[in-house]
């Protein structure tokens, strides 16, 4: 695995047991500054368990994950922009009192961005959420997790579920949004369609770290795409 | 940040709970009015029914900010909504203090709005005679003054809810630590946590009873006079021992939360 020099993440030795059953065998690995890398798997393999370790919403059954050398908890969050691959914004509010609640709770939160984004969605700032669709509410989360200037954004299949022009659109959204110098983490199984973007690539397997490279490396090594590396490996 | 927090649980459990304590004022302002036509069958039916009307709103309201808090805090720290509330920059025992607080104000806002429910409907000079009179026996027995009783009683009450609410929270955060059987799991440890108290209190009347004769012979021997010194005691007493079971049931909650939650 690729030593990094100043590690924005480290996971050290991470196990995590539900029901007696090992979720996670011994995740280890580090993100640098200013990479994007692709958590990539099959469904069910540990990726989202990796992403709610790394944002505090489980505890480790053992070993250590720090951000910045701290432990997940407030000085974390404030540097880490996150999109769970589930709704998770209170419905009874609107859009306006959403950013604003935004606005409140984060101090990198950049409600121009925000509006600007919305502006182009065609999106009512006085809507109210429980009158929209999935997908724009999809759309919705992700503006608000990338008008952030974050240090980190984590993102958990962003692209689940979405049809082709909506995945052009998140993408574009990502890459034209995040902070300059600031890493992503996203977490898919769909890899065609982010692979040109990353610079790092972790597979995991069974609740187990399998490969972690840089993308280029692995492409050359392989002599295939990332996605063709992913099929061979992961053939049912 | 608790202030911020604050605001949007109240804004939450309120937006509810303000329509079924608005209702019981109308019905009660209602009920007042009809109490002012003319001496028939008919408005007494009606007035009645306001009344009657009144008090199912308020105490309706009153139950609803109970559960709508419980409901609140489910939502906020393990259903979907967990994945924002958990990714601000805000402790976790701030965010349980912030439901805590809230839940004291909502109670606060219903008992006053119950009791302006009451005034608006039955104060007149004959109730105001009445109410002094009983009053005023009462707090000659008990030898406090009229204010003294009164504020007891309502302390007493609210010491009770606000036990009642902390339980549920317990049994939430219990019973979401869980894998499975996470809503079996909560009131188990909800109603559990109430049973095991309530019984913990019964124990130490039983104690006290061996040393206070007047306790003694309502407890163990079926008197069923009660002396009014033992009565203010007791009324104090309870009050003491809500608020402490609160505080342990509050500490309890808090140490589990700072270990650490894990969401589905």
């Amino acid at each position: 695995m690729e030593e990094y020099k100043n590690g924005l993440v480290e996971f050290k030795n991470v196990y995590k047991v539900f029901d007696q059953k090992e979720i996670l065998h011994d995740i280890s690995f580090k993100i640098n500054k200013g990479k994007i890398i692709g958590l990539l798997g099959k469904n069910g393999m540990g990726k989202s368990t990796i992403i709610k370790l790394l944002n505090g919403l489980l505890t480790p059954t053992s070993g250590e994950v720090l951000i910045n050398n701290n432990k997940p908890g407030i000085e974390s969050k404030k540097i880490i922009s996150y999109l769970p691959e589930r709704s998770y914004l209170d419905k009874s509010m609107s859009i306006n009192e959403i950013l604003t609640f935004f606005s409140e709770f984060y101090k990198d939160f950049n409600i121009a961005t925000a509006r600007k984004l919305l502006y182009d969605l065609n999106l009512d700032e006085t809507t109210n959420l429980n009158k929209m669709s999935k997908g724009m509410l999809e759309k919705l989360q992700l503006i608000l997790v990338m008008s952030r200037e974050a240090d980190l954004y984590v993102l958990d299949e962003p692209l689940g579920g979405v049809d082709p022009a909506t995945r052009d659109y998140i993408l574009d959204t990502i890459l034209s949004n995040f902070k300059e110098g600031s890493s992503i983490l996203i977490s898919t199984h769909l890899i065609s369609d982010i692979e040109r973007i990353l610079d790092d690539v972790i597979f995991v397997d069974h609740g187990k770290i399998i490969l972690s490279k840089s993308a280029d490396e692995l492409r050359s090594e392989y002599n295939m795409s990332i996605d063709e590396i992913f099929r061979r490996m992961f053939k049912c | 940040m608790l202030k911020k927090l604050l605001k949007y649980d109240l804004k939450w459990c309120l937006k509810v709970v303000t329509i079924y304590l608005s209702i019981c004022l109308v019905f009660s302002i209602i009920g007042r009015l009809i109490d002012l036509c003319p001496d028939s069958i008919f408005f007494k039916i009606l007035g009645g029914v306001c009344k009657g009307a009144a008090l199912s709103f308020g105490i309706t309201g009153l139950v609803n900010a109970i559960i709508r808090s419980w409901v609140r805090m489910t939502n906020n720290m393990y259903k979907d909504e967990s994945y924002l509330t958990h990714t601000i920059p805000v402790s976790i025992n701030k965010i349980y203090l912030s439901k805590i607080i809230s839940t004291f104000m909502i109670l606060i806002i219903c008992i006053i709005t119950i009791i302006m429910s009451l005034v608006i409907m039955y104060l007149n000079d004959s109730t105001i005679e009445m109410l002094k009179t009983s009053l005023n026996i009462i707090s000659n027995n008990l030898n406090v003054s009229i204010a003294g009783f009164v504020c007891f009683i309502t302390l007493l009450l609210i010491a009770e809810m606000i036990f009642i609410t902390f339980c549920g929270y317990f049994g939430i955060i219990f019973g979401y630590s869980f894998n499975n059987k996470k809503i079996m799991l909560t009131l188990l440890f909800g109603f559990g946590s109430y049973i095991v108290f309530s019984i913990l209190s019964i124990v130490l009347m039983m104690i006290i009873a061996i040393f206070n004769e007047d306790l003694n012979n309502i407890m163990f021997k079926g008197s069923e006079v009660v002396n009014y010194n033992l009565f203010k005691s007791l009324i104090l007493i309870v009050t003491i021992l809500y608020t402490l079971y609160s505080g342990i049931v509050y500490y309890i909650s808090n140490k589990k939360l700072s270990k650490g939650i894990n969401i589905d």
